[in-house]
């Protein structure tokens, strides 16, 4: 039986069955579709586990618009209650998150979160109750309010099919409002888990299972395995270049494949907060960082001894009220800036596919040998013209725009100094 | 355009003697003033590199003109985070506003420093740490990148130019490739092809330094004492590779207290030079899926091997150099 994601215990019996049942399909299908004779999904890898991470931040978004302030401006962008942001903007490794400010637009609470949209459908239709209980929590609540969840009158004389099929229309992506119609999803009262549909455990899934050859370019009579933008750009694969994850899962997977080992996800298959660098945020006052427990890991379990891996899919982040200063008053040690922008914290955090691996050599298997040009550069503007088209659309609409430094200290070109 | 001492071309090599002279603006000058004695230097160093000093000029009619070997200088300008901040100048030089969110607000006295599973030396001044500006000097002798601190100091004095000397670190290369503690050194650095892109940085927020780059300074010092209490397997485990051949490790088991096997990666060359073309694995071993070879140094400092135009993959090009210092007595 799969292991729920972060090792909960929400569902039982019937969700439980369903949810095996979703993952196993999940994995057979990537499998048959990508062809790979080196992913399985059969818990016969005892090999240690291997952590597959990256950053939360849209590392793809920062490239093409050269910006740190208009990415972070973009990322945090809700338009009448819309968190345009996280749904077009966007927050697209594999963590989406909520910003709530004070009168003085200072921020004062931050909530991210991992979980996956499959796993909450499945909790959702077969536990309401338990549902609502946990947005409630997640909102402030002591119970969420049922219609704003489900769309229903009564979800306890509706179906299992009513009730997920309510839950998907109020709080999955709309397609044609680009957000989640439920508060309890789009940021007004919670955030409840990932609603683009690109996050999600089936992507990552198709995109380990097309890495998952012994893709190989030869230079100088040695072979090489290929990177992950390489084999994005040049070889069958499902996944989105210039991300941070996309080309790391594929580059990892590719990584060990050519050299010839089994590969399978860990159980239980997620996307975990496995790191928060909170020492790089120092007090207002600068002596020191703040206390690691001012940001809540919660939605999974923890590490209870050295090596155990981090398996938390929700980060909830805020100062204590009788410290007398908030989160927007804290300094990011790296930068000098004080926090503004979700994306900022976005950027400590680490997230996680969990794998395992066989010895080198396990598997005989020949090379796929392929002969990938010059990799395009992320901030070529054919790939960015979507981005730089919103974010001249934010502009329009806010009014905001960056004001670009006239100031130069120096200009420098063939050794001289003007 | 990359300033020159960053050897980041195909066939070009860094020298095999390095300075780094750390500098500050006095305190009190205008931005114009700074600029002019910034000026100044820069000039002086110019002539240098053409084998011109100032005071091998010729003086009376009888006297020959004279040039000092240049023995492949390269000067490399950076500009420090004290340069853009208000408090360390009164009145301000550099508006912060300029200041690339990437130079951080520096470093701050006590334990809560920079890349926190770094052990920071207690005994290192803040202040020497950080400083206005740097010239980084690479040449071929060690006469080649002493000269241009000499050069700045007689400088200073002939100009009154309201610049200081912080300090100076020094630093060559070693013909066996190797470091203090014996094992291999730099073998896994960005290829020469893929240098460029790692390197090249653009920023919207700052456009001054597009198309420039960051430079870190490093410093590592080694408690060799210590290090050699540990086995040679123990050594190799935490290096990630073998201590004579270089090969990498791919997995690692504890037999008992301090007593461990290791699997070295297959195809390995058994000798303890390295050649010009080791294969790639030697170089850039695969991830192993091991969890005590993986926290070795050679894989917690290269996690993603990702491609080298992706900005998330954070790889640096290293121009390493080796030191030795002495401090009352202990090297």
């Amino acid at each position: 039986m799969a292991k729920e994601p972060g090792n909960l215990n929400d569902l039982v019996g019937q969700a439980q069955v369903e949810w095996d049942g979703y993952i196993n399909s999940e994995i057979r299908k990537a499998i048959e579709k990508s062809g790979t004779q080196q992913l399985v999904f059969d818990n016969s890898i005892s090999n240690d586990v291997l952590p597959i991470d990256w950053s939360g931040y849209p590392i793809r978004i920062r490239q093409c618009l050269e910006s740190d302030l208009k990415t972070d401006k973009l990322l945090d962008w809700v338009l009448k209650g819309n968190p345009l942001g996280r749904t077009i903007g966007s927050h697209e490794e594999y963590l989406e998150w909520r910003v709530l400010r004070n009168r003085e637009n200072k921020i004062v609470r931050i909530e991210m979160t991992t979980e996956s949209r499959e796993y909450w459908k499945v909790l959702a239709k077969h536990h309401p109750t338990k549902t609502l209980r946990i947005l409630g929590r997640f909102a402030g609540e002591f119970e969420a309010n049922p219609q704003e969840v489900y769309g229903l009158r009564n979800i306890f004389n509706s179906s299992p099919q009513e009730r997920e099929d309510g839950f998907i229309k109020m709080m999955f992506l709309n397609s044609s409002t680009n957000e989640p119609l439920s508060p309890y999803n789009n940021g007004e009262k919670a955030i409840a888990f990932m609603a683009k549909p690109v996050n999600t455990i089936s992507a990552a899934i198709q995109l380990a299972a097309w890495a998952a050859k012994p893709y190989v370019k030869m230079i100088d009579g040695q072979r090489i395995p290929l990177t992950g933008r390489e084999a994005i750009n040049f070889t069958d694969q499902a996944a989105q270049d210039c991300r941070d994850s996309d080309p790391t899962i594929v580059g990892t997977v590719i990584n060990l494949a050519s050299s010839k080992r089994k590969i399978s996800l860990n159980d239980p298959v997620g996307l975990y907060i496995s790191n928060v660098n909170h020492k790089r945020l120092l007090l207002p006052d600068q002596s020191d960082s703040i206390p690691a427990d001012w940001i809540d890991l919660q939605r999974g379990s923890r590490p209870t001894m050295e090596g155990g891996q981090e398996m938390s899919q929700r980060l909830v982040m805020e100062v204590p009220s009788e410290m007398g200063f908030v989160l927007g008053d804290i300094i990011d040690a790296d930068t000098g800036r004080s926090i503004e922008y979700g994306g900022q914290i976005a950027k400590l955090v680490t997230i996680a596919l969990y794998g395992r691996a066989t010895s080198e050599n396990s598997v005989n298997i020949n090379d796929i040998i392929s002969n990938p040009g010059n990799v395009p550069p992320c901030s070529k503007p054919s790939s960015c013209s979507g981005i730089l088209d919103l974010y001249k659309k934010y502009e329009s609409i806010t009014g905001q725009s960056l004001i670009d430094s006239k100031e130069e200290l120096v200009t420098r070109g063939n050794g001289d100094l003007i | 355009m990359i300033q020159e001492g960053i050897y980041y071309q195909k066939g070009v090599s860094p020298g095999p003697f390095f300075r780094l002279v750390c500098l500050n603006f006095r305190d009190g000058i205008s931005t114009e003033d700074a600029k002019k004695s910034l000026l100044k230097v820069w000039s002086i160093l110019q002539e240098l590199k053409k084998g011109v000093v100032s005071d091998l000029k010729p003086e009376r009619p009888d006297e020959p003109s004279y040039k000092v070997p240049t023995t492949n200088l390269t000067t490399l300008l950076g500009f420090g985070n004290r340069l853009f901040d208000s408090k360390s100048h009164n009145p301000v030089l550099v508006s912060s506003g300029l200041r690339p969110f990437q130079l951080g607000i520096g470093l701050r006295k006590g334990d809560n420093q920079p890349f926190n599973s770094l052990k920071w030396d207690k005994s290192a001044r803040v202040e020497d740490a950080q400083c206005d500006f740097i010239f980084q000097f690479i040449a071929n002798t060690e006469l080649g990148v002493n000269r241009p601190i000499v050069e700045i100091h007689k400088a200073i004095e002939d100009y009154d130019l309201p610049i200081q000397i912080v300090n100076f670190h020094s630093g060559f290369q070693r013909e066996d490739r190797r470091s203090w503690i014996d094992f291999h050194d730099g073998i896994n650095n960005i290829r020469s092809d893929q240098r460029e892109a790692a390197i090249v940085t653009s920023d919207v927020d700052h456009p001054w330094i597009n198309g420039g780059t960051y430079m870190t300074f490093l410093k590592i010092k080694v408690n060799l004492s210590e290090w050699r209490k540990l086995n040679r397997i123990e050594q190799e485990i935490i290096v990630g590779r073998t201590k004579i051949t270089g090969c990498p490790i791919d997995s690692a088991d504890k037999v008992s207290n301090r007593e461990y096997t290791i699997q070295p990666i297959s195809g390995c060359p058994f000798t303890g030079e390295i050649s010009n073309r080791p294969p790639v694995n030697f170089i850039d071993p695969p991830r192993p899926g091991d969890d005590l070879a993986i926290v070795s140094h050679i894989h917690r400092s290269n996690l993603n091997r990702g491609h080298p135009s992706q900005d998330s993959n954070n790889r640096i090009y290293r121009q390493g150099y080796e030191f030795l210092d002495s401090k009352n007595g202990y090297i």
